[in-house]
């Protein structure tokens, strides 16, 4: 083509810096600003641990995390000890008070039973592929190792809450995946269209953020047949929350896209003949993206307390299945509590997980939006 | 409308309305009009520049738009040559024509920052129009966004960038670019320098006079500067509330207005001349809203001419001679002042020049000069 | 075209001789101000030795493009830097009086009762947008007399009387009723009409108006040039105007300062600046604009590159970029100092063409 009519070339120092910004996409960009709040890091870090540790649960916890031992009622978290120069623990057994009749776990300091590393025990799978008898951690017999102690039917808590955080973890990111799906669409539909279409969709989501959030959960989790399969019940009871929760998303996401649609950059791709399908696709979800995944992002914890509550309650998750929710339940009573402090071991990994994400989320949503 | 050859005219909108609702009440009943555009009529010759000045919410980019079909027009009809179809109404084509005629009308924004998409870089912002025209793909498409790139003065390399590295004016050059890609005849501009600052405005219109005698292109400019728009156009069309009040040639329209609102707004840019202070004709009270205009003519009760005819009957765009057209009872009568001439030898106010560099301060001659181009 | 040589260049001519005007009555002198702004990605010189003087009754112009520390000159100030920009050095020695003892704007606390005494009964300022400075919860006319009640200790029915006055006097066409208006109610020259009464309203020494007109439309621009104008005759006070449409300037101001990167790089009456400018990039900027009722088509002169962006120093004269007249080795290298232009004190460049 012809030679160039007026050419603004700027002075070397600029081009230098240029060349250095300029070829960064905006996402990387925000990666940069996300890695400037340390404590949102460190969030991120801490939960990417918690998501690998409750994914090999079965491998790092010592114990079967349903096996009841008649034995150990209530024991004590083992007291790990040095003494042999190597992490060990005593045994503990029970014993018959006989004068009142009532067994009560006392340790015998006698022996030191050395913790092993990568010892075999019972058989498990890991995400229902590997199986493997092979654990981190272990003891020899007759002793037990119960880092969090155990609950009133002898099960070993460390195993239950990593169990019961595969299901209380991930609930937040299945609910959230049905929350961004549902929350995206109707936003951008409900955004980009406007007219009928927004005014129907907003009134729909006013409705339903005017009813109570509990009261809701528990009429539609009460509706559930308790008999229902564990996986099944799982399913629906992150769509109950899930039902809830997408219609904040829809909103932000409607604000977004509306901003989008008046953009210039629209006008610029219809005029060049660009069907509305395209410039959604093109457009509007990928500079909305940033937002879903903060808006997510902070929606997470939400859901996992709503399903910790729900189970709680004893309307999400039931036994057998094991939840934080679930495993909480045990420590109902101020009594259990007062006398075994260890069963609300599950409620620290619920705020810091809780804790974790809310950080999390607040560095994501500085990095989208400096400003905001 | 018009006394000129049908074949030599590539746009002609007839009576074009654009009236947007306004929702009220619980149910979102429609309560009222605004008349954001309400019966304009105008023309573009092939190969000139129609510039379209008027106030902010006179209508003017809104009329743009609904001739682009970016929004859809209440009534009228906007007739466009195409060069394969022939004369169509754009009003009124379905979806597949439509888009069988955009690529030959095209359109340059204002704002440098959301014309172009953050995520995107400048490559597929400027690659964009083709690919969805299927146009070219590939290497081919590569090198014409780098064809398009050297156009308007940007350098190939520039394509693997994002918008946020350039400065407005360079943003302005790639929305230009973008506007290029599919050789359109027709380029709507919509207040493409009203966001620079002078030294890239100058630029810029510098840029679009070249590529129109380049590509051959139509220009309607939309601006509220009056003096760029005199340096630009080759007629000039003047918008009061979604109404043309005054369509002449640049010349005619600038020295000889007909229409009293042309009048105030000539005499209220500010000149730059310190010898030339002028006290601006006083406008009482303020612009009417779209929504709620006055009777008869929408200009009447800011007007000093206004007579009792004013108050009621709407005055038409007519032709009141060598295609100067004015949309006022008294166009005829009236005796306006436009802007005085300044002849080439008597201009008020000597253009300066910039001194040369003096040699014998130039201390190393072999130092490369910072800035090449230009 | 001589130009006055200076015999070294070293001479500093805004704080001219004491010969040439002894008895001057200078309201505003802005001496060597540098404001740094210390961002994480840099330091951004906003300025970078700004001097001048506003006497009184005259109007200031302050033309630049975007960038060049317009706006920062006049909230610096008001003491209005925002974060995390800094006053590093200069004076801003102001005099309500004449022949009274200057006052160092910047040696008063920025939250100080005497800086904000200033700010209100003294310097006023007015902006682009006047919706930020009108509270939207309040009528135009409460606070126009909250500010008369505060600077001047009238009571409300006098403060009242005098918040229509000066309504009236900005010319609104039926000030009992604006007065009871809130500012959204307005259109927009009627809020910069509001602004602008605020402004006035406890008759300032000293007015800086910032971008006063930019938001506006022609017709009404015109209009509020033309209030603002008469009033600053009637009051006598003095304004610093900051724009940068040139034909506002030529229309309002009686002094320019021509800014470009943080540096002043001409100065004089506006009517030199028009008639004989000096700096080619006033000589630029002036070509640049398209000329009303020319009659043949010019070709508009542009100035070639865009303004570097703020992170970066350029050595030497801050213009040689971008420069014609560009000489090697002597504008890359040395910051040309201040010289006057033949002989006349109140027209200063700073150019190496000139020195």
């Amino acid at each position: 083509m012809a030679s160039v009519p007026t050419t603004a070339p700027e002075s070397a120092g600029k081009k230098k810096k240029v060349e250095d910004v300029g070829q960064i996409p905006q996402w990387k960009l925000m990666v940069r600003r996300f890695r400037q709040s340390r404590l949102s890091v460190a969030g991120g870090i801490v939960l990417i641990c918690m998501y690998i540790i409750v994914i090999l649960a079965e491998f790092i916890a010592p114990n079967d995390y349903q096996k009841i031992e008649a034995d150990y009622q209530y024991a004590r978290p083992s007291e790990i000890t040095f003494a042999a120069g190597w992490p060990g623990i005593y045994a503990q057994q029970a014993i018959l008070d006989k004068e009142n009749f009532t067994w009560t776990v006392e340790t015998d300091y006698s022996t030191v039973y050395p913790i092993n590393f990568f010892v075999e025990g019972h058989s498990y799978k890991i995400l229902g592929l590997f199986e493997s008898n092979i654990h981190l951690f272990g003891v020899q017999a007759p002793a037990k190792l119960y880092f969090w102690g155990a609950d009133g039917q002898g099960r070993d808590i460390f195993a239950r809450v990593l169990k019961g955080g595969q299901v209380s973890m991930s609930v937040g990111l299945v609910g959230v995946t049905m929350v961004i799906v549902l929350g995206s669409i109707i936003g951008t539909a409900s955004g980009y269209f406007g007219g009928m279409i927004d005014n129907l969709m907003q009134r729909t989501i006013e409705l339903i953020q005017s009813f109570p959030t509990l009261p809701l959960w528990l009429a539609l989790a009460a509706a559930l047949p308790r008999e229902m399969p564990v996986v099944q019940r799982y399913f629906f009871i992150t769509l109950v929350l899930a039902l809830v929760d997408w219609t904040g998303l829809a909103r932000q996401v409607r604000g977004k896209v509306m901003a989008y649609r008046s953009a210039d950059y629209t006008a610029a791709a219809l005029a060049a003949g660009g069907s509305h399908l395209r410039i959604i696709l093109t457009h509007m979800l990928p500079n909305a993206l940033s937002h879903i995944i903060v808006v997510a992002a902070l929606a997470i914890p939400g859901v996992i307390l709503g399903e910790t509550a729900l189970s709680f309650l004893g309307l999400g998750m039931l036994p057998p299945a094991v939840s934080w929710g679930v495993l909480l339940r045990d420590a109902q009573q101020v009594q259990v509590i007062m006398l075994y402090p260890w069963m609300l071991t599950p409620g620290i990994a619920v705020v810091l997980a809780v804790l974790c994400f809310n950080l999390l989320a607040d560095g994501l949503r500085d990095a989208v939006d400096p400003y905001g | 409308m018009t006394t000129v050859p049908s074949d030599d005219i590539l746009l002609e909108v007839k009576d074009l309305k654009k009236h947007f609702p306004i929702h009220g009440g619980l149910l979102r009943r429609v309560v009222g009009q605004v008349k954001a555009v309400d019966g304009v009529n105008f023309y573009i010759k092939k190969g000139e520049t129609l510039g379209l000045v008027g106030e902010s919410g006179c209508g003017k980019s809104t009329t743009g738009r609904t001739v682009m079909r970016l929004l859809e027009p209440t009534a009228g009809e906007v007739i466009f040559d195409d060069p394969k179809l022939g004369k169509v109404n754009v009003a009124k084509l379905d979806s597949k024509q439509l888009k069988q005629v955009r690529p030959n009308m095209q359109i340059i924004f204002q704002d440098p920052f959301s014309s172009l998409d953050p995520r995107m870089t400048v490559g597929r912002i400027i690659a964009e129009p083709l690919v969805i025209n299927n146009v070219a793909s590939g290497q081919a498409l590569r090198d014409r966004v780098a064809d398009l790139l050297t156009v308007v003065g940007l350098r190939p390399e520039h394509a693997s960038r994002y918008p946020h590295a350039f400065s407005g004016g360079q943003r302005q050059r790639i929305g230009i670019a973008r506007a290029l890609a599919l050789n359109p005849k027709l380029i709507i501009c919509d207040e493409p320098v009203s966001a620079l600052d002078v030294s890239i405005q100058a630029q810029v219109l510098n840029l679009l006079e070249d590529l129109q005698k380049q590509f051959d292109l139509t220009y309607l400019f939309i601006a509220h500067d009056l003096s760029v728009v005199e340096h630009i156009s080759n007629r000039v069309a003047v918008m009061y509330v979604g109404y043309l009040v005054e369509m002449a040639s640049t010349e005619e329209l600038y020295h000889n207005p007909k229409h009293p609102y042309t009048e105030a707004l000539l005499a209220a840019i500010p000149k730059p001349d310190p010898r030339n202070r002028h006290r601006p004709i006083r406008l009482p009270g303020d612009v009417p809203s779209p929504a709620n205009p006055p009777s008869g003519c929408y200009f009447h009760p800011r007007c000093r001419y206004a007579k009792d005819i004013c108050k009621v009957e709407r005055p038409k765009l007519r032709d009141v001679g060598n295609e100067h057209w004015a949309a006022c009872h008294f166009a005829e009568e009236l005796q306006l002042a436009g802007v005085p001439r300044y002849g080439k030898s008597a201009h008020a106010m000597p253009l300066p020049t910039v001194p040369p560099p003096l040699p014998n301060k130039t201390k190393s001659e072999s130092a490369p000069a910072p800035v090449s181009g230009d | 075209m001589s130009v006055a040589q200076q015999p070294s260049s070293s001479a500093i001519p805004t704080s001219a001789p004491e010969s040439a005007a002894p008895e001057e009555d200078i309201v505003l002198e802005v001496q060597d101000l540098h404001v740094y702004f210390y961002t994480q990605i840099g330091v951004v010189r906003a300025l970078n030795g700004v001097s001048f003087k506003i006497p009184r009754g005259k109007v200031l112009g302050i033309v630049g493009e975007s960038g060049c520390g317009k706006s920062q000159t006049s909230l610096a100030t008001m003491q209005l830097i925002p974060r995390p920009g800094k006053v590093e050095s200069g004076k801003i020695l102001f005099r309500e009086f004449n022949n009274q003892e200057p006052i160092d704007l910047l040696t008063l606390e920025r939250n100080s009762d005497e800086m904000r005494n200033i700010r209100g009964d003294n310097i006023s300022m007015i902006f682009q947008e006047p919706m930020t400075s009108l509270n939207p919860c309040y009528t135009v006319g409460d606070q126009i007399k909250e500010a008369i009640i505060l600077h001047q200790g009238v009571d409300k029915e006098e403060a009242h009387t005098r918040a229509v006055d000066i309504l009236r006097k900005v010319g609104m066409p039926n000030p009992e009723r604006i007065a009871i208006s809130y500012p959204h109610q307005l259109s927009g020259g009627m809020r910069q009409r509001a602004m602008i009464a605020m402004a006035l309203s406890c008759t300032p020494t000293l007015l800086i108006a910032d971008e006063p007109t930019t938001a506006l439309d022609v017709t009404t621009e015109a209009q509020i040039l033309e209030l603002m104008r008469d009033l600053q005759r009637e009051i006598g006070m003095s304004i610093m105007f900051i724009t940068h449409n040139l034909g506002v300037v030529a229309q309002m101001c009686d002094e320019v300062a021509v800014m470009y990167l943080g540096r002043i790089v001409e100065w004089a009456s506006v009517d030199d600046i028009f008639y004989n400018p000096k700096h080619p990039y006033t000589i630029l900027l002036l070509r640049s604009i398209p000329r009303l009722g020319s009659e043949e088509h010019i070709r508009l002169e542009s100035i070639k590159g865009s303004v570097p962006d703020p992170y970066t120093r350029v050595p030497g004269c801050p213009f040689h970029p971008r420069c014609p007249s560009f000489m090697p080795g002597l504008c890359d290298v040395e910051e040309p100092p201040e010289t006057t232009v033949d002989g006349n004190a109140r027209h200063t460049v700073r150019c190496h063409l000139y020195t």
